[in-house]
């Protein structure tokens, strides 16, 4: 994967163009690391997995603006994934030797293995973001996930003015800010 | 302007990153020296976090719809394309294999058991008239009740195993079976006794058993049968450069028709094997031209029936 890929990738999940990020990462990355996992007595469901646990680590990195760039986006998944895959064999307690070791990142990986969302956690997030409503739910996604302008919201949510979306999104935080207040133990949840 | 809206938009900037360092800072002190703003800014933080965490999980559906049934990375152009082709491919497969489950299930049955159905025929047609014409084609009926009763050995013969297989399965099954049984021997009794010849058998019943069982085994029966040989989907890895040829994973002494799918629904090999002999695949097509590195689906139609799949990763 060349240094443009890697550039192109990160500025099209800065932009909220996720799908065209996934497009690439389908494309240039996920071989590698199937490729690795069925190596190392993986099998393809698991290989899926993994991806696409990496892939939520690189976006939440980005999108939290925690992104090193001194990282390649293609070596972070491949990481990312690597120490997960490790992770979930010791936890199966499976005794099979790691063939693919030699491919060693001098650089550690932040502890994005330790930030997995696990069940949970998103099963509460889920519960709280269905109360808001799905128009909010969508709203929401664009301005905080995505990061897209309002002008570009109006659009998206068909709203007639930009001054509309503003409101809109102001409201749907606020609602699920009430919601979180009251929710002491997806605090914690989330805190800990 | 509402200020609970200036503090919000802050805080939104803040979290978003868009505050440059100056601003940062002198908001990082606001929140240090005001408990207020402080106890907004961590619900709020925890709202951006459950956004992100949301969208988060959604990217993952979206990426698990993408990788479903393709399994592998699609290619940015046509991926719509190529994937539904695959769906077709796949629906084609499971409809041809269901139904052949079905054909060959019903064939075999009809085969095994005609004693079966006559009894229906005979239980069916007099329970509908009065007694006195049930007595009057009691010649009839008496003959091929005796047939019944002779072939009654047999029925239970062929019975047992059809019992068995709906009662394994599940309870559903069982709950309504030993109903209709009730429903069926009342019915069934009158009738008999009408005939001397019935009347002396008390195996008579025997009929009767079965053919409650007989609905039952058109849906009961495929699905412990089916599902032993459908499931067994299983990944295989095979590097031509290294390994050579790749086995190919069909069950010893079958005989069949093996299949290598590409992921655009093309098949790029098969071939017949018969017991006694191992097939090989060099990962080439039948042009001879070397296939690819990628996700393909193996497919084995056993002629006993049954078919198996699984996936084969093409790595070079």
């Amino acid at each position: 994967m060349s240094t443009e890929d890697d550039k192109n990738i990160l500025t099209a999940i800065r932009d909220g163009r996720n799908d065209s990020a996934l497009q690439e990462l389908y494309r240039h990355v996920l071989p590698r690391v199937k490729n690795f996992i069925l190596r190392n007595s993986g099998d393809e469901e698991e290989a899926k997995d993994i991806f696409q646990d990496a892939v939520m680590a690189l976006f939440r990195q980005i999108k939290s603006g925690k992104f090193d760039e001194k990282y390649e986006v293609g070596a972070f998944v491949f990481s990312v994934a690597r120490n997960l895959w490790i992770n979930r064999v010791k936890v199966k307690n499976r005794h099979t030797p790691m063939m693919d070791l030699e491919y060693d990142q001098t650089e550690e990986i932040p502890d994005v293995v330790q930030n997995m969302i696990t069940e949970e956690k998103s099963k509460a997030i889920e519960s709280l973001m269905n109360q808001i409503g799905k128009e909010c739910k969508e709203l929401l996604k664009y301005s905080v996930f995505d990061g897209i302008s309002m002008k570009e919201i109006c659009v998206k949510m068909g709203y007639s003015s930009e001054n509309v979306a503003k409101t809109y999104n102001y409201r749907c935080k606020q609602k699920l800010v009430t919601l979180v207040k009251d929710n002491p133990q997806l605090i914690a949840l989330l805190k800990g | 302007m509402n200020p609970r809206y200036v503090i919000h938009e802050e805080i939104d900037r803040y979290l978003n990153g868009k505050m440059a360092a100056a601003e940062r800072r002198l908001f990082e002190a606001e929140l240090a020296s005001n408990p207020s703003v402080r106890a907004e800014f961590e619900a709020q933080q925890i709202a951006h976090q459950v956004i992100m965490e949301d969208s988060l999980l959604d990217l993952k559906k979206q990426m698990q719809r993408d990788m479903n049934g393709g399994g592998s990375t699609p290619p940015s152009s046509g991926t719509g394309k190529s994937y539904l082709n695959l769906l077709f491919a796949l629906g084609g497969m499971i409809c041809v294999s269901s139904l052949y489950y079905f054909y060959s299930h019903k064939t075999a049955e009809n085969k095994n058991a005609p004693p079966i159905q006559e009894s229906v025929t005979i239980r069916s047609a007099p329970s509908n008239e009065e007694n006195s014409i049930a007595s009057g084609t009691s010649s009839k009926g008496g003959e091929s009740t005796v047939a019944a009763s002779e072939s009654s050995i047999e029925v239970n013969v062929i019975a047992p195993p059809g019992i068995t297989i709906t009662q394994t399965p599940g309870s559903s099954s069982e709950a309504e079976q030993p109903k209709e049984v009730k429903d069926d021997k009342p019915q069934a009794n009158p009738q008999h006794t009408t005939t001397p010849a019935a009347s002396t058998t008390p195996h008579i019943t025997a009929p009767a058993q079965p053919t409650p069982d007989k609905p039952a085994v058109t849906p009961g029966a495929p699905e412990p049968v089916e599902p032993a040989a459908e499931t067994r989907t299983t990944a295989y890895t095979f590097q031509p450069e290294i390994e050579g040829n790749w086995t190919l994973p069909y069950k010893e002494n079958t005989k069949g028709k093996f299949s290598i799918v590409s992921r655009s629904g093309v098949t790029v090999y098969q071939t017949n094997f018969s017991s006694g002999t191992t097939e090989q695949w060099n990962g080439n097509d039948a042009a001879g031209v070397a296939m690819p590195a990628g996700y393909y689906i193996y497919l084995i139609e056993y002629e006993k029936g049954g078919v198996e799949k699984g996936s084969l990763t093409i790595l070079r």
